[in-house]
């Protein structure tokens, strides 16, 4: 639960900097469709996949950008958590 | 009414830090600036852009009503030729700081709410506009960069010593000293402000 939250927390920084999220954006929360909101275009997808695997020393497979979990920081934190400790 | 009047000075000290009003140089001086930055030239058609914003500006501001009246006429005829020719459309309401650099000319709409700040310099076809459904025009900090072909639009504010890259569509703020590049724009990877990433060392071994 520990490595999913600290995961979270460096994913939404991490976005929050570089796709110029507002900080009174109070429609952005962990749980929000990144792509489908347009937080994330279709390059930025890479960017954070690269960064995610810059960052937890991970390879994700090329089928999470089709995986219906991994669009919201959540549910990415899930999955590279378990990749983590799997 | 004590409140509004407190939430009235607050958005004064926010738009004084956002563009500080220049100290009134007096038109001659802006007209001398203006024409120092855009290459000394009487023919560059962004000098002429400019200083009609200059005129348009100083004369707004004249208290004998059949010599504003004049002016302004002036200074609205010389916009639309101005406009016609160029493709440059600086209303004289938009508030632009001193030292303000037009570098090529050519297309550049700037908004009358749109506030821009000291020594900025801008490329041309960038426009400075309105956004539906969200109120407000762009403010511009200090000593920011616009590239060609740049969209500022809706109430986005683009912090100090800011750059944008060409062609970039900017809709949400941009924070001091970042470089914003891309539709939409985001920050450029690498830059100063960017996130910092770790290059992982082991997977290039592999």
């Amino acid at each position: 639960m520990t490595a999913n939250t600290e995961v979270a927390e460096k994913l939404e920084s991490y976005i929050r900097a570089q796709f110029f999220v507002a900080d009174d954006d109070d429609f952005f929360t962990r749980d929000v469709h990144l792509w489908k909101e347009g937080y994330v275009d279709s390059t930025g997808a890479v960017e954070v996949i690269a960064f995610l695997e810059d960052e937890f020393q991970i390879r994700l497979p090329d089928e999470v950008l089709f995986d219906p979990n991994f669009t919201t920081i959540n549910g990415m934190a899930d999955r590279v958590a378990g990749l983590i400790h799997g | 009414m004590a409140e509004a009047a407190g939430q009235e000075a607050e958005r004064a000290t926010e738009r004084q830090t956002a563009a500080p009003p220049s100290p009134q140089p007096g038109l001659w001086r802006e007209l001398r600036e203006a024409y120092a930055l855009h290459e000394r030239r009487l023919m560059n058609p962004a000098f002429w852009a400019v200083a009609n914003y200059r005129f348009g500006v100083w004369s707004a501001r004249r208290g004998f009503t059949p010599w504003r009246k004049l002016t302004s006429l002036l200074y609205g005829w010389c916009f639309f030729w101005i406009d016609l020719i160029t493709g440059i459309a600086i209303n004289r309401e938009a508030e632009i700081g001193p030292a303000f650099h037009l570098i090529h000319h050519g297309n550049v709409k700037i908004h009358p709410e749109a506030r821009i700040g000291a020594r900025c310099g801008m490329m041309h076809d960038v426009t400075l506009g309105l956004s539906p459904g969200r109120e407000g025009a762009p403010v511009i900090g200090n000593d920011v960069f616009i590239g060609a072909g740049a969209k500022i639009v809706g109430p986005v504010e683009i912090g100090d010593g800011a750059m944008i890259g060409a062609n970039s569509l900017v809709i949400n703020h941009v924070p001091a000293g970042a470089t914003a590049l891309g539709v939409p724009a985001r920050a450029m990877p690498g830059s100063r402000g960017a996130p910092k990433r770790q290059v992982s060392s082991t997977k290039t071994q592999q």
